[in-house]
């Protein structure tokens, strides 16, 4: 009986985590910890990075039986297979993988955005056109040292679109190998925004145009925002059919805030919906970054060159909306701040505010927030064409 | 050369995408611009004759009264002019047709954690 004591408690230590842990396995718990601690106590995008750190340190003790990384490597994937032998990270994995999460927070985002100051001044969505240069540069960039496919490419190059849902909605599609570190970068960068972009925007612009006061925006009346996300959903998506999803639910939760009629299901996207897809899609983005992925060769470089070019993306990204917004100042003879060309990056609401501090900085009477919104939420429209247009060339 | 010509078609359609918008925003807006202000001009018109004259005086005496109360009772004209802004954002429409004739004071009548709720809703705004 003392024998078969001793048995049963060497099979149960044999069968727990600490007997089947292998060094990979440390290097992810420690990563996974190290995103905690910048969530939480340096509160980097805490809302999304708790999560997505805690999925990672959850997925990467073994045997927990929470994700199974090689279900996802089949194609096509077996779903009997997943719904049979998955675990609770692979049950919602699946709204991930089939697609449906990054829109449904598209949704919530439509009913945060008040796309008024983009109606009153149209021409930022130009601005926000050009911030998206930094999606095609890094694409250029990352093709060019040889170590990423085109998909692979497209799926690094949407960081500079500065966009979490856009990024995990393509790289899903065409590089989910590499989902984890994507998603990392792409909202580690977004909460740096406010020291990346300042110092770019002091290089490329003199005090005396940092110094603009623009004319104040004219009022927009109830009709013309309830039209804009009819319109802008028609013309977009027959334009550029692959950028359907997201534009669609992005135009729909505006259409649910501007309409008036709706309150029950404005305030439910906003809240309700909007956190639940945020708890789902950040733990089961950050379980993707499993410790078998770092053992492949190469995975290791690969992550590293994600985060340099992620870096790239967001600068050039920030560069190329400054410097259209100088020539936007040359052309209407300096009645455009062109500060207000880097708040095209679509981190909403945070680009807008920097251009609002360093405006204020060079000009304390300044106050360039409602004028930089427009090319912010117009980032946002940009981003999703620019990641449509990538899906339908490259995918 | 395939490089190349994803960035150049890729920047060239958001472009495109993006100034096709911005028609379409421009040509809608201000075609309910022309409607309002057609609706606007043909409820004047018919009142513009005797109230034109009416209105005049009554503005001059409104900011004449408003010059001597804020003199005598020591409200601060930019605080009439944040209060009239407040009230203007407040008022759907492009906040015009009203006029304030008169601001005052309303004692303390909010219980005190009704109080405390309204200054910590408009600290989570700030």
């Amino acid at each position: 009986m003392w024998r078969d004591f001793i048995n049963a408690i060497s099979a149960i230590l044999q069968e727990s985590g600490f007997a089947n842990m292998t060094p990979l396995h440390f290097v992810m718990i420690a990563i996974a910890c190290v995103f905690l601690y910048l969530a939480i106590a340096k509160k980097y995008e805490p809302l999304l990075l708790v999560p997505i750190s805690f999925g990672m340190l959850a997925a990467n003790l073994p045997l927990g039986g929470l994700m199974h990384p090689e279900l996802w490597d089949t194609t096509p994937l077996d779903f009997g297979a997943i719904l049979h032998e998955g675990g609770l990270f692979d049950l919602l994995y699946l709204g991930v993988k089939l697609g449906i999460y990054p829109p449904l927070i598209f949704l919530g985002i439509g009913v945060m955005t008040d796309f008024g100051p983009l109606i009153a001044n149209p021409k930022s969505l130009l601005l926000g056109a050009a911030a998206q240069f930094g999606i095609f540069g890094t694409y250029l960039g990352a093709m060019a040292l040889g170590r990423f496919t085109e998909k692979q490419a497209a799926s690094i190059a949407i960081i500079g679109g500065a966009d979490g849902p856009t990024a995990i909605w393509l790289t899903t599609k065409l590089a989910p190998e590499l989902l984890g570190p994507i998603a990392l970068a792409a909202y580690s960068y977004m909460a740096l925004v406010p020291v990346i972009q300042p110092p770019i925007m002091k290089a490329l612009t003199t005090k005396k145009e940092r110094q603009i006061v623009m004319e104040q925006l004219r009022p927009v009346s109830k009709t013309e925002k309830i039209l804009f996300p009819i319109i802008v959903t028609i013309i977009t998506i027959l334009l550029i059919p692959s950028a359907a999803p997201l534009i669609a639910m992005l135009m729909l939760g505006n259409l649910f805030r501007e309409c008036g009629v709706v309150e029950r299901l404005s305030d439910t996207a906003q809240n309700a919906l909007i956190n639940i897809i945020t708890i789902f899609l950040g733990l089961t983005v950050g379980a993707t970054a499993s410790a078998d992925k770092l053992s492949q060769p190469g995975f290791g470089i690969q992550a590293l060159l994600i985060i340099v070019l992620g870096l790239i993306a967001f600068s050039v990204g920030t560069a190329a909306g400054v410097l259209f917004g100088k020539l936007m100042c040359w052309i209407t003879g300096g009645k455009v701040n062109p500060l207000i060309g880097s708040a095209g990056v679509s981190a909403v609401p945070m680009a807008a505010r920097v251009s609002q501090k360093v405006g204020q900085e060079a000009n304390p009477q300044n106050f360039l927030l409602m004028h930089a919104m427009g090319p912010n939420v117009a980032g946002v429209i940009g981003s999703a064409i620019a990641a449509g247009v990538l899906l339908s060339m490259v995918g | 050369m395939r490089t190349l010509s994803v960035v150049l078609v890729g920047m060239v359609v958001v472009f495109a995408s993006l100034t096709l918008l911005i028609l379409c925003i421009k040509v809608y807006s201000s075609i309910i611009v022309m409607f309002r202000n057609r609706k606007n001009n043909n409820h004047n018109n018919s009142n513009v004759q005797k109230k034109d004259i009416q209105i005049k005086d009554k503005a001059e005496t409104t900011i004449a009264t408003v010059n001597s109360e804020s003199a005598s009772e020591g409200i601060n004209s930019e605080l009439i002019a944040v209060i009239a802004a407040a009230i203007a954002a407040c008022m759907s429409g492009s906040g015009t047709g009203f006029r304030v004739r008169s601001i005052k004071r309303v004692g303390h009548t909010t219980p005190v954690w009704n109080v405390a709720g309204r200054n910590e809703y408009i600290l989570s705004k700030l």
